[in-house]
């Protein structure tokens, strides 16, 4: 179980999307594959920081990710996505870019 | 000592595709280096982006905001994963480039970018191929009375309306720098396309002598090429680092065209990914260094482009069928940089979006968000991270704080990067940067154009391998 594949399943669970036909670990794998060695293994400590030390840094709350309610999930994605700093705007999309592939995998077309 | 090769072109995209090709129509022997992969259709968008652009995708500017800059490491280079819009260059900024560039010679290029359309067979996109994005925001501009929007040209030939021209065109229909170019030139026989191969250094001419490339293999094989001439024509964030190598002072001057697209909702059904994306466009008739042009990208790419998260971010993807998206750039007065710390596969670009560069992005985003809700939208998304980005209504969009806005805050691309071996700047109007070392594409291109640039970038290179030949082409 990877870092990234945890926040990956946590995500899903959040946002009510169901694990990819191939379960996320080989998902996650198939998506990272193509991408260059320093995205690749930048994503794994990225995604550790963000379940377990951005809702202490951004919402005061000694929680991971996933122990938090939903309107808490929401209020720390957002936070990170709506960071003005870039480079941490930056880091939080190394993560994006394959657990939102994973995630949304089989949602295409809008269905 | 005899020459392996007349001319070596570093980069297949619009400039060194176009340039081999001349040249070797006149009969010249060029060898073409491409370090990128041969671009097949992919299903699946983020596939595509992940094997046929540079870094992934990955490429970004940093300053006051976050750039992502996107560009094209496959044969063809980025007209392999572009629009395919075609756009002839400012009128203003050619009489510029006359005025103020010794030897620039405006009505040989302007004879060039006019060979340039016919090659390319650009055509207008019919309104029954345009995509249902484009039809909603002609509707909304109607309705508000704003005219001037019209359907774009292409460099297309049979084009099928896939919707995916960004992620490699499903029909080969779109003209690329590959189509259009490199494929007939390497029938003369006078072309060798070594693909996966890469240049490692461009050696310039001595008193008189012969140029030469040191290029790299797939295998890590080394070698050294003689040529007449070398051909700069890896983009404009790698060719700098090439450049600073022999001496030149390049990486400066960088323009990117921010650019970013509206999201807006519907009752009726939309399905954008039907018909040619960038079908549509206009210039701010107020603003003419705003141009609008048509933006969709298919469902699978919509989860990194739109600026929402979590929940809010699903209802959106839920709704994706119904939903159209319109976008922008702009011809920006901000300028970049780019560095090469660790080799010319990472350029480390610094950037700041000018002051004036963001009030035009905030009025391009009020233009397209009070075009959709004219047209029927129940809600628009505006390009900017910040929690109060969905709008309902036009007084809503009116009450909107835009002097709040910052740079850091705004959801932008950059697609065009140009500029960083400036034509009077950095090479002069023989496109040289020293004896026998020639530079050929965006990175000559000397100032912000404020149009896609792939047909100014194809004149450049026309006008380049004619030189070479001394006027055989």
């Amino acid at each position: 179980m990877s870092a990234l594949g945890d926040f990956a399943r946590a995500y899903a669970a959040h946002a009510g999307l169901p694990e990819p036909e191939i379960g996320f670990e080989a998902e996650l794998a198939a998506r990272q594959a193509p991408l260059p060695l320093w995205a690749r293994l930048s994503a794994g400590p990225c995604a550790l920081a963000a379940r377990w030390l951005a809702p202490l840094v951004f919402l005061g709350r000694p929680a991971r990710f996933d122990d938090l309610e939903p309107a808490n999930k929401d209020a720390l994605l957002a936070r990170l996505q709506f960071a003005r700093a870039p480079l941490l705007r930056g880091a939080f999309l190394l993560i994006k870019i394959p657990v939102l592939g994973a995630c949304y995998a089989s949602r295409r077309k809008g269905a | 000592m005899k020459p392996d090769f007349d001319f070596v072109v570093a980069g297949t995209g619009a400039g060194g595709a176009a340039a081999a090709a001349r040249l070797a129509e006149g009969g010249a022997r060029v060898a073409v280096l491409e370090p990128g992969p041969r671009a097949t259709p992919q299903p699946d968008g983020t596939r595509a982006v992940a094997l046929y652009y540079a870094n992934a995708g990955l490429t970004a500017g940093f300053g006051n905001g976050l750039f992502p800059v996107a560009v094209g490491r496959t044969v063809g280079g980025t007209t392999t994963i572009n629009s395919g819009t075609c756009l002839r260059p400012p009128i203003d900024a050619v009489a510029r480039w006359e005025r103020t560039i010794p030897g620039f010679d405006a009505a040989a290029f302007r004879a060039d970018v006019e060979d340039v359309w016919r090659t390319l067979r650009v055509k207008t996109v019919p309104a029954e191929r345009a995509g249902a994005s484009t039809q909603l925001l002609f509707r909304g501009l109607e309705r508000l009375g704003v005219s001037g929007a019209h359907y774009l040209d292409r460099a297309e030939d049979g084009c099928a309306g896939d919707g995916r021209c960004c992620f490699v065109c499903p029909s080969g229909a779109k003209a690329t720098a590959a189509s259009a170019f490199l494929e007939p030139a390497l029938k003369t026989g006078n072309v060798e396309l070594k693909a996966g191969w890469r240049l490692v250094e461009a050696i310039p001419a001595r008193r008189g002598g012969l140029a030469g490339a040191r290029v790299a293999g797939p295998n890590g094989e080394r070698r050294t090429l003689g040529a007449r001439g070398v051909i700069l024509a890896c983009g404009s964030l790698a060719t700098p680092y090439f450049l600073r190598r022999i001496g030149a002072s390049a990486g400066d001057g960088l323009t990117i065209h921010p650019a970013a697209k509206v999201f807006a909702r519907f009752d009726e059904t939309v399905e954008g990914w039907r018909g040619v994306p960038q079908a549509g466009g206009f210039l701010d008739p107020e603003a003419p260094r705003l141009r609008f042009e048509g933006a969709f990208v298919p469902p699978e790419m919509a989860p990194l482009t739109i600026p929402l998260e979590g929940r809010r971010l699903r209802a959106w993807i839920e709704a994706y069928a119904n939903v159209a998206s319109f976008g922008f750039l702009v011809r920006d007065a901000g300028r970049g940089s780019v560095l090469h710390p660790v080799g010319a596969d990472m350029p480390f670009i610094r950037y700041t979006l000018a002051d004036e560069d963001l009030r035009l992005m905030t009025r391009g985003m009020r233009t397209v968000a009070r075009a959709y809700l004219a047209a029927g939208a129940r809600k628009v998304l505006l390009p900017l991270n910040r929690p109060d980005n969905e709008i309902e209504t036009p007084r809503a969009l009116d009450a909107f704080d835009w002097e709040s806005v910052r740079a850091a805050e705004l959801q932008l691309m950059g697609f065009h990067p140009l500029g960083t071996a400036g034509l009077g700047r950095v090479v002069g109007s023989d496109l040289a940067a020293a004896p026998g070392v020639y530079v050929c594409d965006g990175s000559v291109v000397p100032e912000s154009l404020g149009v896609n640039p792939q047909v100014t970038i194809y004149a450049f290179a026309l006008g380049l391998a004619r030189r070479l030949l001394g006027g055989r082409a």
